[in-house]
């Protein structure tokens, strides 16, 4: 969609436009409940606090988990998958991950690496695909604390076998981490289901929630060690945080605002997701396909027909990545993103950490019109 | 002065339950005031439901019914009007 006159499609860094009922339900949190929430029983404080209720409800519900304790609002993704990693391993652990991660999973491990955990990385394809039997493999040559691994790629939208590594690590005794930044809103999920120990998903993205939150989910009994430590608005007495989820992860006051905009994308999703995700599909064929007829181009992960996240990333073998991108903005006012998307071990899988790629990300909102103008956009800027 | 009248005042463990459980209470046409948690429950940060005590025993059932767990259950008598 035309929006301003840009037509978007860096849905995978950020959704937008927002939709109306998460714009109203922001502004009704900032007008209606202002209060701290989960601190004080004024009514403002309460009226903040109910949102937060709600919300969680709500995504608990559209992400198939029973007990909505078990989901803990963070900042973000990049946030709670910090959370996860310091929260499970210890010095000494072992870590099985894939060679196709975000920084936000690489980066910390990096640290804990430097901290005495042993990080084993299992190489992807070079459609970024990870085979799950290389993970096994990788898991069962060590005592493993935890495999991750993320859902889809924000560099190839390659999609990960997650319920297969999800057996072969609790076959191991270990724990399965999933960063689920590009899969949460563009698949349907059933958190418990799918196994996973830890998800963490990112608010801003499909989930189509501003940016200031993203969600972490924890199956229950699972003992994670907490971040960060403050107030919880409760027991305050105890030195220590509460032991209750999810008081435990979320010292601090809650971004309300965020959070009851997120609540309301949940509820618009859970009633449009399985059309959007149709939608989304349909226009990833269409933009493969016309990619696919442009000279120089090369598309990035799985193959057409293949089942991916809305991302297609391109390189050409003549224009550089940023000098189209930039193109695209300013001369047909098509916002995508150039570069190595914070994933140079996605680009150094896929021959590109010299090159970076130019990403379009689909999401809400986008029309098969846009990626018609973006496809004849493309044409004129590789000719 | 008004009258003093019969409360049973419902603790929680953290705000989310004490929120839960007045969602409970509100199915369950059961009429709950939230209330700061008064120091009789062991701590004084967090909220608490009261009820009336003649509504008590079937806000037990409720919070039981939904999985709710009270940290604590206290009854007391309080000037403030009925809920």
């Amino acid at each position: 969609m035309a929006h301003d006159g840009i037509i978007y499609l860096d849905h995978s860094a950020t959704s937008w436009p927002k939709p109306p009922e998460v714009v109203d339900a922001v502004v009704d949190a900032l007008t209606r409940a202002g209060g701290n929430p989960h601190r004080g029983a004024h009514s403002l404080a309460l009226a903040a606090s109910r949102l937060i209720l709600e919300s969680r409800s709500s995504v608990a519900e559209l992400l198939g988990v029973r007990d909505p304790r078990d989901v803990i609002f963070v900042p973000g993704c990049t946030y709670g998958l910090n959370l996860a990693l310091k929260g499970v391993l210890r010095r000494g652990d072992r870590v099985v991950v894939s060679s196709v991660e975000h920084n936000a999973v690489t980066r910390p491990l990096a640290r804990l690496a430097g901290s005495g955990v042993k990080v084993v990385t299992v190489d992807a394809d070079s459609a970024g695909l990870v085979d799950a039997d290389d993970v096994e493999a990788a898991v069962m040559s060590g005592a493993t604390t935890a495999v991750v691994c993320q859902h889809a790629s924000n560099v190839t939208g390659a999609i990960q076998p997650v319920g297969d590594l999800a057996d072969i690590a609790h076959a191991a005794g270990a724990v399965l981490i999933v960063d689920g930044a590009q899969a949460t809103g563009h698949m349907k999920l059933d958190l418990e289901a799918l196994g996973a120990d830890i998800y963490v998903a990112s608010g801003h993205k499909g989930l189509l929630g501003p940016q200031g939150v993203g969600v972490l989910y924890i199956k229950p009994g699972l003992e994670v060690r907490e971040l960060i430590q403050g107030g919880s608005g409760g027991q305050s007495e105890n030195p220590a945080m509460p032991v209750e989820r999810p008081d435990r992860y979320e010292a601090g006051t809650l971004p309300t605002p965020a959070i009851a905009g997120l609540g309301a994308a949940a509820r618009l999703l859970a009633v449009e997701q399985e059309r959007l995700i149709d939608e989304e599909q349909r226009l990833v064929r269409l933009l493969m396909e016309g990619l696919s007829k442009i000279p120089g181009l090369r598309i990035l992960g799985p193959s057409l027909g293949v089942e991916r996240a809305p991302v297609v990333s391109v390189v050409h073998d003549r224009i550089a990545a940023d000098r189209i991108a930039y193109e695209l903005d300013a001369k047909y006012k098509i916002a995508v993103r150039a570069g190595l998307h914070c994933a140079p071990w996605a680009h150094r899988t896929t021959d590109t950490l010299l090159t970076g790629a130019v990403r379009f990300g689909i999401g809400r909102g986008v029309s098969a019109s846009d990626i018609d103008q973006a496809l004849h956009a493309m044409s004129e800027i590789c000719s | 002065m008004s009258e003093s009248h019969a409360f049973v005042v419902y603790g929680f463990s953290s705000t989310h339950d004490a929120l839960s459980g007045e969602k409970l209470l509100e199915q369950a046409r059961i009429a709950c005031v939230t209330i700061p948690a008064p120091r009789e429950l062991g701590e004084m940060c967090g909220l608490a439901l009261r009820v009336c005590e003649g509504d008590a025993e079937a806000a037990d059932a409720a919070l039981a019914a939904g999985g709710l767990h009270p940290s604590g259950r206290i009854r007391f008598f309080d000037r403030a009007p009925e809920s």
